[in-house]
């Protein structure tokens, strides 16, 4: 019994969180050579520890405003909390070793910002992604 | 400047936003930082003289400018005002400023005044907001020390290397010089202890010769007179490096630190420390010139972190073997221990919740203190040890503001509590409470 329970709420809990996970997706501008980032690759961009793509140019990060998407992908991809995430780019311009990536409003600024600037990469909500941006695949 | 000006500051930042208060052009980024704080201890005085009546000498304001000058170059800056007690009082000093070139991911190198990597948290010692407490955890992040530590001179190599199944490492050797203030609490515990070794090592030679026509008299005038003063210390040069193991295991990451420090030490006696001088009043009351050095022959610390969702856990273990001598005589030469284990969850997005066990012993051969007592009938076994348990809260309002406070119940008085207190009345147990607001832009 207990353990059909248990079986039953994992199994939830893991639609929700493939559910969920297909809800974001990562753009990046078209003249980017780059189609694909590992899970580990996407979190050392996303914390800097990554600056630059396969063609030497520099990775320009962008968040977004939007607390419900932000949370998740920081707790998806990152794996810090909205919180720790935050402190962790305070952290590096109070010691001068980063700049935090700019907070922009909504999916259509990100694509509109990532459209501008060949080296941009942010995430948005999956059925956003249009001509503007190209989708960076997360492997 | 004082806490009513801060306040008024805060006041300000309230009705502008922080985006009419970070300035940004291009790849030029101002930023800052206000924290006011709030000490009150009971028994003894603590960071402060004034502590036990409750201090608002506790703040710090810092302007950080930098910019991504080209794709691998940056250069930044970060000036700072902080008061702690007798320590600061406001003046506007340079806390880091250095250019950073970036070869490429594994390998960068900084120049200037930067930043010192010691344990995980200590670069980001000044900045309220980046720690889940009011204080770092004072065995190992003392803030009597901070000029020993916060940053150093010089050049460091640093970058990022990917260990396969092992995670990635974050390393940043450097070497370079430090300069310590004038008012740093260092200077003045540094002094009370070339005092005491000049009394202990010079003293009875000089009794039979100094005036008096008793030996009480001449004994009293050797204990009255015979003090150090006018101390300085110049540092020889400070070389280590940290390394971060950030593992493959979610959250989980270990830090080992290592560094060495040399110092000369230039310092007056109040009356010659020569006997032979004391047929001639002119000679002995001009004082002796006099040296030393302070050296920590070897800091190290060894960390480990695990951020498990909400809860994150953290230990560090540190020992510091260091020596002082003063006019050739020896007056410390032991090593230190220090650790602690501390638990944060955050709960309700916006609070956190802190546990706090914070250990210290000046000399880990003598943890009880009886052989650092029996050197003098004024030092107390407790001197030697600091246990220091905290419970602290934090609420981040949003992203800019953050409010803290914190109780610390404490046994023990190491760490330099003997330059703000009289050491003869120091209490063994006592306790604190500390609170802090802050803003950053």
């Amino acid at each position: 019994m207990f353990k059909r329970l248990f079986m039953t709420v994992l199994l939830i809990m893991l639609t929700c969180q493939i559910g969920l996970a297909s809800e974001f997706i990562l753009v990046v501008n078209k003249a980017n050579p780059d189609s694909q980032v590992s899970v580990d690759g996407a979190k050392k961009i996303f914390l800097g520890k990554t600056s630059s793509w396969s063609d030497s140019t520099r990775i320009k990060l962008v968040v977004q405003k939007n607390p419900e998407l932000h949370e998740f992908f920081v707790k998806q991809v990152v794996r810090k909390s909205g919180q720790q995430f935050l402190t962790y780019w305070k952290k590096a311009l109070f010691t001068g070793v980063g700049t935090p990536p700019p907070i922009l409003e909504n999916d259509t600024a990100v694509k509109n910002y990532v459209a501008a600037n060949r080296g941009a990469v942010g995430y948005i909500s999956a059925d956003s992604l249009d001509d503007q941006v190209k989708l960076l695949e997360i492997k | 400047m004082n806490w009513k000006v801060v306040v008024s500051l805060m006041v300000l930042v309230m009705v502008f936003p922080s985006t009419l208060l970070a300035f940004e052009v291009g790849n030029f980024h101002i930023n800052g930082f206000v924290a006011q704080g709030y000490l009150d201890s009971s028994e003894n005085n603590f960071l402060t003289e004034d502590s036990e009546e409750g201090s608002t000498q506790f703040r710090e304001i810092g302007v950080t400018a930098q910019s991504q000058v080209t794709d691998k170059l940056r250069f930044g800056l970060q000036l700072l005002s902080r008061d702690l007690g007798d320590v600061g009082n406001d003046q506007i000093r340079l806390d880091w400023a250095y250019a950073d070139y970036r070869f490429n991911d594994q390998i960068g190198v900084r120049l200037g005044k930067v930043k010192l990597p010691l344990g995980l948290y200590n670069e980001g010692r000044d900045t309220d907001m980046l720690r889940p407490m009011v204080f770092l955890p004072q065995s190992i992040y003392d803030e009597t020390k901070r000029d020993l530590l916060v940053a150093y001179t010089g050049g460091g190599l640093y970058g990022n290397l990917s260990l396969g199944a092992l995670g990635d490492l974050d390393y940043h050797g450097f070497y370079g010089t430090i300069a310590f203030p004038d008012d740093a609490i260092l200077n003045d515990a540094l002094t009370n202890n070339a005092t005491f070794t000049l009394r202990s090592n010079v003293g009875p030679s000089l009794v039979p010769v100094a005036p008096g026509s008793t030996p009480q008299q001449k004994q009293g005038f050797v204990m009255n007179n015979l003090y150090a003063q006018n101390l300085e210390i110049d540092n020889d040069y400070i070389a280590g490096g940290s390394a971060v193991l950030n593992t493959s295991v979610e959250g989980l990451r270990f830090g080992l630190s290592y560094l060495r420090v040399q110092n000369d030490l230039d310092f007056k006696s109040a009356i010659s420390i020569y006997p032979a001088d004391y047929s001639d009043p002119a000679l002995y009351l001009a004082g002796s010139d006099l040296s030393g050095t302070l050296t920590n022959e070897s800091t190290w610390v060894g960390s480990v972190e695990y951020a498990l969702g909400d809860l994150v856990l953290a230990a560090e273990y540190a020992e510091t073997a260091r020596k002082q001598t003063f006019a050739d005589y020896t007056g410390q030469d032991a090593t230190s221990q220090a650790y602690y284990l501390m638990a944060s969850y955050t709960f309700m997005e916006k609070f956190t919740l802190s546990l706090l066990y914070d250990v210290f012993y000046s000399d880990k051969d003598d943890k009880d203190g009886k052989d650092f007592a029996a050197t003098s009938l004024s030092r107390q076994d407790f001197f030697s040890w600091r246990k220091d348990f905290g419970i602290g809260l934090r609420y981040d309002v949003n992203a800019n503001w953050t409010l803290k406070a914190e109780y610390h119940d404490v046994n023990g008085t190491a760490l330099f509590m003997t330059v703000l207190n009289d050491p003869a009345d120091l209490e063994e147990d006592w306790d604190y409470v500390a609170f802090k607001v802050s803003y950053n832009f």
